[in-house]
């Protein structure tokens, strides 16, 4: 390259800083909503490891398989592990019952644990809560306590079937177990992989187990051939709990997962056939990982349309100053530059612009998402995270610098020099899109996308562990398609639109109002551009607050159908409950309460099946049932059919559909009535549901609670839902009023909307989709006021000798203002208006595209207007300011230097 | 007299035995939508190497159309055009650059000078872009022999109308082309300046350089050494013409 | 406004030759320090009602400048212009209000509004004065049938040919029925027949609204056809008292 094309090329970007500004400007725009979206995924992603990990109590344990290791060799092998912080280890022993000596109360079956002293301060799932943890003596868990009446002092006895007679210990303190359900893994082989829950545990010092009890329970054991082998546990279930160091765990779920699932082959590596480890934080990590994909395919969904205006946005910018760009290099040309010579200047510019705005558009990138969710935001990534942020901020720079500035020089160094010199006419040969009607074409070929995908089911996104990437290409082309479709429709209309509108407004009207009317139908092209930034920027930000409204009631029905209404109270198991219980769940804010029945081992056929009892009448004012969870009927009618018929069920469509069940069929089905003993039933099918809240899985049967007291001769309620006003705020606040009526004697789940919504269920509901939404309507404003304004600026800049010669010909500043200010706000009411159905269009499909995120299908979008409103007032506003901006600018032109050009 | 009429364009090893430009039946249709102008129907002329030849015509009779084609800025639809002995009009892009920057200069109607370059900028740009080093000297040097030296660090838009002329007519004349094409280079002169600029420009002439100026203005005509009457887009008559040699 | 009648009551002071606009000492600067030019240095001139002045001078001698300045295009650094006797060169927007009805342009390039057909151009002065539709309409067809030019009132700037449109600025110029033309080099855009039609039709024009006319030009036979000639060399009038009446 020549002195000459650097030479040159230099003093065109510092001596037009306008032009220059404006394109960087542009380009930078897209590249900052590229960086904020990918700091986005990134620290998403980040948050979903923590979300995942954080209600993991121990990382993970190690199982004994064989009776006789040696737990101190372990341990100390363990500890020496790096990334390993603490080892604790615990022997549990089944035990089928405790009582006080000579006592009539005696507990359920439970647990005898063995841990040392340390093991309080390693991990907090186990609490003392009164007395002391003391080597010659036991804790008790509350229930237990409470069941017994013991207090500390008080002697028990530990019924364990491989001693010959009962254990007796005194009870030194009370231990609070709430915490601990993730000690024990279920013995059910048809549970495999859960938890198991224990109410009742005696918690002693190791080395009391070992002097008392380690010797007869192995021997025991010994004599028991081979264990594992029948499928029972070993009598003492020798545990390693391990807390590894988690803030060395990498950001993304999928590496974190891999480095922990290392650890623990490592770990078990170096006791092969001894130990087995199952690895909590793993598992945890693997339901992450699955859901980070999603989160990161939500996001580009969401991010693309802003990338593509972004690009949009900045072609625009380069078209606004393609005419000068034609001038110069037509007389470039003529002045004898090669072609070579042109490109190299055309390639140059574009260069030290993407570059220019590559740079620009890391640091607003980086100011938007600090705007957008704070400070801690950028603390949260590293400065690993901000440089890898610069080759896509470059690449995204010269990208659409090339696109923007670059491609029209290319063009123009093709053709006759010539025409670039004489554009006097305004009439173009209609460019290529619109010849070939490539808007139509894509908008049919995202249809055909849509109808393929809905065909097959639409976008599943792969969970679960050792599952890869599987979705399918197709569809991120349906919005993109989609997207070029309505913006080249868009363009094609309003070329059309534009001139009869203002032929018809010029009729209309007179003086300044008819010569910006005329100027409009003038200046069609330049006018659709505008227009088209303004309406696609801003349905942009229609469609991301429509998929915002929609994800957020979403995921409320989401938590309502998992929690079966506001609050849902569940009684420890086996316990009596207190008198009046349903009465006093009447807190202050609860608007109802009803009691539901559960028989997990209820048969239907030959298949354990879950059957409800509910109470028809009042089931339907307090639960979530909408119609659409339901087949055929309406909620109410199928609530009072059900009513009606005392031995009426309601079944899930599956069910119907395995058994060939129709509504007014017999059904039979056996009731459990404890202890193994079954009651058979003979009940009528009223109605077929597809979904029936209280439960995701395994809400198979739904029947009327009196009917099915009767039949399995208890009245005792499984749990309570309880109806609040639906809102969050008012779900946490029912569920504080109740979780103080079971104080530490009666321990109850008491389970509420709020909670669920964050934790239970998966991570991913707990996305903050609305920070992504915050820092996109940022963007939104931005794109939107910066398009509008390069528009107004380059309008003044292109037309200062139109302005010019107007202000020499009688027209005072005010009334050019005037004359902007009707073309600008013009420009505003169209872009607006246009942006409410296209934004529309776009959050349909972002819905349908993304329904699998939800648990439950989704109906359609949900408007709410407040944030739609809000937008429209907040842009309005910058576009105000835009104008108001610009028009200030008019006054300063320099009428002497423009009408001494000819 | 054609000596290339197939193959590729190629410079004639006796060149100065041909006219050095050759416009034989050239038509230009200017097409735009369903509109089309007929600009040159039929234009035919010769130029010989050292001429200083005038073309005089009504507004719209198609004069800068056939110093645009001549210039090899332009197609023609019909007709061949031959310039320093390379068939302009159907070349590549590559090689009407090297032509233009090689041996030909223009001086446009209106827009001649990049609007971010000074006037020396402006001048030093061909020169540059054809790998002169003394680009900025020269440039300097030629803006004070047409007398806007005291302007070389203006802007277009700073210069008053006869300075931005004189500044273009510089930068067509810097790679000392073998062709000038002027397009009403002196049309916003007084007679003071125009002297001065046709002074200037016979001196080049004197040294060889070919001359091609359109004009309305009498005082350039008579320079000339041949008048060409353009009409409706045809060269209608050439009137032989005294030409003021110095 | 512009109306016929007016036109038949041509304003007292024309016949009287009292100064539609007086100058003095004005002096204009380009640019700072080296680079710095001065345009006008020292410019005093009287222009009466009615006549007609060829400004003459070489190219860069500050032509253009003057014309800028007297229009109230660009300010002057020094000096004093007076309209009918009112200075105006110390108050912007009072200078701006008065040449807005009492001086108009014409310009080289036509200066037409491109988006605007014929009449729409013709009107726009009266639009930006605020002259009721019915009025305009009545003035701006009357100054299109001075220049001939009724039949093309719809045709848009790009649909005529450079002698039509400078017609159009010409009937622009006129409409407001101002005192004062000023015209920097008119013709300067066209061939040389279609610039004599032009020039003849702005010299009759002004001379029938007794209008005063002020037009720079290079052409020493358009110069012959004013009553006056005014020389300027590097910002000063030389022999401007030069009267060829
Ligand atoms: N790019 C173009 N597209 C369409 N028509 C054109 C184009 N260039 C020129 N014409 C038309 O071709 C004809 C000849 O134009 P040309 O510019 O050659 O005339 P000219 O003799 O130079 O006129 P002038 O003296 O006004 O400069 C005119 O009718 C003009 O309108
Ligand atoms: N913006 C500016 N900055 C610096 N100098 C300027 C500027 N505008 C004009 N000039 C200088 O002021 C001088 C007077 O310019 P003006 O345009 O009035 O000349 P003119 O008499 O109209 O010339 P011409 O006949 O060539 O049009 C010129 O030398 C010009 O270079
Ligand atoms: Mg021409
Ligand atoms: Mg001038």
């Amino acid at each position: 390259m020549t002195r000459g094309v650097a030479a040159y090329t230099f003093r065109l970007l510092l001596r037009s800083p306008g032009r220059s500004l404006a394109l960087i400007g542009g380009l930078s725009l897209g590249v900052a909503l590229v960086v904020s979206i990918l700091f986005f995924v990134e620290s998403s992603s980040k948050q979903l490891t923590q979300t995942a990990i954080a209600p993991v109590p121990i990382d993970m344990v190690g199982h004994a398989t064989v009776p006789t290791i040696s737990q101190r060799q372990v341990v100390g092998a363990f500890r020496r592990q790096p990334g390993i912080q603490a080892v604790e280890v615990m022997d549990a022993v089944d035990f089928t019952t405790a009582a006080r000596p000579g006592g009539a109360q005696k507990t359920p079956a439970g647990k005898l644990v063995a841990v040392d002293p340390s093991f309080f301060q390693s991990f907090d799932v186990l609490k003392v809560s009164s007395g002391a943890f003391d080597p010659n003596g036991a804790l008790v868990t509350e229930a237990t306590a409470t069941r017994l009446g013991v207090k500390p002092g008080d002697t028990i006895a530990v019924s364990i079937p491989a001693l010959a007679a009962p254990y007796q210990v005194k009870v030194t303190g009370i231990v609070d177990a709430s915490r601990a359900q993730m000690l024990f893994l279920s013995t059910d082989p048809s549970k495999q992989g859960e938890y198991q829950v224990v109410t009742d545990m005696v918690v002693m010092d190791r080395s009391l187990f070992n002097r008392a009890l380690r010797t007869a329970l192995l021997g025991a054991a010994s004599a028991q051939p081979a264990p594992n082998a029948t499928g029972g546990a070993p009598v003492v279930d020798q545990q390693q709990l391990i807390r590894i160091d988690r803030t060395a765990l990498p950001g993304s779920p999928a590496a974190a997962q891999t480095r922990v699932k290392t650890l623990a082959r490592s770990l078990e590596r170096q006791f092969t056939g001894q130990i087995k480890i199952t690895n909590n934080l793993g598992d945890a990590l693997g339901s992450a990982k699955g859901d980070a994909l999603t989160a990161k395919i939500l996001f580009i969904f969401l991010g693309l349309p802003g990338v593509a205006l972004a690009v949009f946005l900045a072609r625009y910018a380069g078209e606004l100053y393609g005419e000068a760009q034609r001038r110069e290099i037509g007389l470039l040309r003529a002045r004898g530059a090669s072609s070579r010579q042109v490109l190299g200047i055309a390639g140059l510019a574009a260069g030290v612009l993407g570059v220019a705005g590559a740079a620009v558009g890391l640091g607003a990138g980086t100011l938007v998402t600090v705007l957008a969710r704070g400070n801690n935001a950028l603390a949260s990534a590293s400065a690993g995270t901000f440089i890898g942020m610069v080759p896509w901020a470059l690449a995204a720079g010269l990208l659409m610098a090339v696109a923007s500035s670059f491609m029209p020089a290319w063009n123009a160094a093709r053709q006759n020099v010539i025409d670039e010199r004489r554009r006097i006419k305004r009439v173009e040969r209609a460019p290529f899109w619109k010849r070939a009607w490539l808007d139509v074409g894509a908008l049919l070929a995202a249809g055909v996308v849509l109808f393929l995908l809905n065909l097959s089911g639409g976008f599943k996104p792969a969970g679960g562990e050792g599952q890869t990437l599987s979705f399918s290409f197709y569809l991120f082309l349906a919005p993109l398609l989609l997207w070029i479709g309505l913006t080249l429709l868009l363009q094609r209309l309003l070329v059309k639109v534009i001139p009869l509108f203002a032929r018809s407004a010029a009729g209309a009207s007179s003086g300044f109002g008819q010569v910006a009317a005329r100027s409009m139908g003038w200046r069609a092209n330049r006018l659709t551009s505008a227009i088209s930034v303004v309406a696609l920027t801003l349905s942009f930000g229609v469609s991301l607050a429509l998929f915002t409204s929609t994800y957020n009631a979403q995921k409320r029905m989401d938590a309502h159908y998992a929690v079966g209404s506001d609050v849902r109270v569940t009684p420890a198991l086996g316990l009596a409950q207190p008198a009046g219980l349903r009465q006093r769940l009447l807190v202050p804010g609860a608007t109802g309460v009803t009691a539901v029945m559960r028989d997990g081992s209820a048969v239907v056929g030959s298949e354990r099946h879950v059957v409800y009892g509910i109470n028809a009448a009042k089931f339907g004012s307090i639960s979530y049932l909408p119609d659409s969870f339901l087949v055929g009927e309406s909620a109410t009618t199928m609530l009072s059919n059900l009513r009606a018929t005392p031995n009426g069920v309601l079944i899930s469509r599956d069910l119907a559909n395995t058994f060939s069940i129709l509504v007014g069929d017999p059904v039979l089905v056996r009731l459990s009535t404890g202890g193994g003993a079954y009651k058979d039933v003979r009940l009528k099918a009223v109605g077929i549901f597809k979904q029936f809240p209280t439960s995701s899985q395994d809400s198979d049967l739904v029947m009327n609670r009196a009917f099915m007291a009767q039949a399995r001769g208890t009245t005792a309620a499984d749990f309570y839902l309880v109806r609040a006003d639906g809102t969050q705020a008012g779900a946490t606040r029912v569920a504080n009023e109740i979780k103080p009526l079971f104080g530490s004697t009666a321990p109850a789940q008491v389970q509420d909307l709020t909670a669920t919504l964050a934790t239970d269920q998966s991570t991913l509901t707990s996305l903050n989709l609305s920070g992504l939404g915050s820092t996109e309507r940022i963007f939104t404003l931005v794109i939107a006021f910066a398009g509008f304004g390069i528009f107004l600026l380059s309008a003044i800049a292109e037309r200062a000798k139109e302005f010019s010669t107007m202000r020499a010909i009688g027209a005072a500043p005010s009334q050019l203002r005037r004359l902007l200010a009707i073309e600008g706000g013009s420009i505003m009411v169209f872009g607006l208006l246009l942006s409410v159905p296209v934004g529309f269009i776009i959050a349909r499909v972002l819905v349908t595209l993304l329904t699998s995120i939800f648990s439950l299908p989704v109906s359609g979008v949900s408007v709410s207007l407040s944030p739609l409103l809000i937008l429209f007032a907040v842009s309005a506003g910058g576009l105000l300011v835009a104008l108001v901006l610009t028009a200030q600018a008019l006054p300063r032109l320099s009428l002497g230097t423009t009408l001494r050009e000819e | 007299m054609r000596a290339q009429t197939t193959s590729m364009p190629r410079a004639v090893p006796a060149a100065s035995l041909m006219p050095f430009v050759i416009v034989d039946d050239v038509f230009k249709v200017y097409r735009e939508g369903d509109v089309e102008t007929v600009a040159l129907r039929g234009a035919s002329m010769t130029v010989q190497r050292g001429e200083f030849v005038v073309i005089v015509g009504r507004s719209g009779s198609g004069k800068s159309t056939l110093l645009n084609i001549i210039g090899g800025l332009a197609d023609t639809t019909a007709g061949r055009v031959t310039v320093a002995g390379f068939d302009l009009a159907r070349s590549d892009e590559e090689l009407r650059a090297m032509v233009r920057s090689k041996h030909i200069g223009m001086v446009f109607q209106a827009d001649n000078l990049v609007p971010f370059l000074t006037a020396e900028e402006n001048v030093a740009l061909p020169m540059q872009l054809a790998g002169r080093a003394d680009a900025g000297r020269r440039a300097r040097h030629l803006l004070d022999e047409l007398g806007v030296g005291a302007r070389h660090g203006h802007r277009p838009e700073q210069l008053s109308g006869g300075e931005k002329q004189r500044v273009a007519i510089a930068t067509a004349i810097a790679n000392e082309p073998e062709l000038l094409l002027g397009d009403e280079l002196t049309g916003e002169l007084d007679t003071m300046n125009t002297d001065a600029v046709l002074d200037a420009l016979a001196a080049l002439n004197a040294r060889g350089m070919t001359l091609v100026i359109v004009t309305h203005n009498m005082r350039v005509a008579r320079r000339a050494t041949r008048i060409l009457h353009i009409k409706d887009g045809l060269i209608e008559e050439s009137e032989a013409a005294h030409g003021d040699k110095s | 406004m512009a109306t016929r009648a007016d036109e038949m009551t041509p304003p007292p002071d024309a016949q009287a030759g009292r100064a539609v606009l007086a100058a003095t000492g004005l002096r204009k600067r380009y640019g700072r320090g080296d680079g710095a030019v001065d345009a006008l240095r020292g410019v005093d001139l009287e222009i009466r009602g009615g006549e007609i002045v060829a400004v003459m001078g070489p190219s860069g001698c500050g032509k253009t400048t003057l014309l800028h300045v007297l229009g109230g295009i660009e300010p002057a650094d020094a000096g004093e212009i007076s309209i009918d006797g009112t200075v105006v060169s110390r108050d912007e927007r009072r200078l701006a209000g008065l040449h807005r009805r009492t001086v108009t342009f014409v310009f080289q390039g036509f200066g037409l509004i491109p988006s605007l057909s014929a009449r729409e151009n013709v009107e726009f002065p009266l639009v930006a004065a605020g002259v009721p539709a019915g009025e305009r309409h009545r003035s701006s067809l009357a100054a299109l049938a001075d220049v001939g030019l009724v039949e093309w009132q719809h045709h848009l700037p790009e649909e005529m040919s450079g002698g039509q449109r400078q017609r159009v600025a010409i009937a622009r110029a006129l409409v407001p029925n101002p005192r004062l033309i000023l015209a920097d080099e008119p013709t300067g855009n066209l061939d040389v027949a279609t610039g004599e039609e032009v020039l003849d039709l702005l010299i009759t024009s002004a001379r029938r609204r007794r209008c005063a006319l002020v037009m720079v030009t290079h052409d020493p036979d358009a110069g012959a056809r004013a009553d006056r000639i005014l020389s300027l060399r590097d910002g000063v009038l030389v022999n401007h008292t030069e009267d060829l009446t």
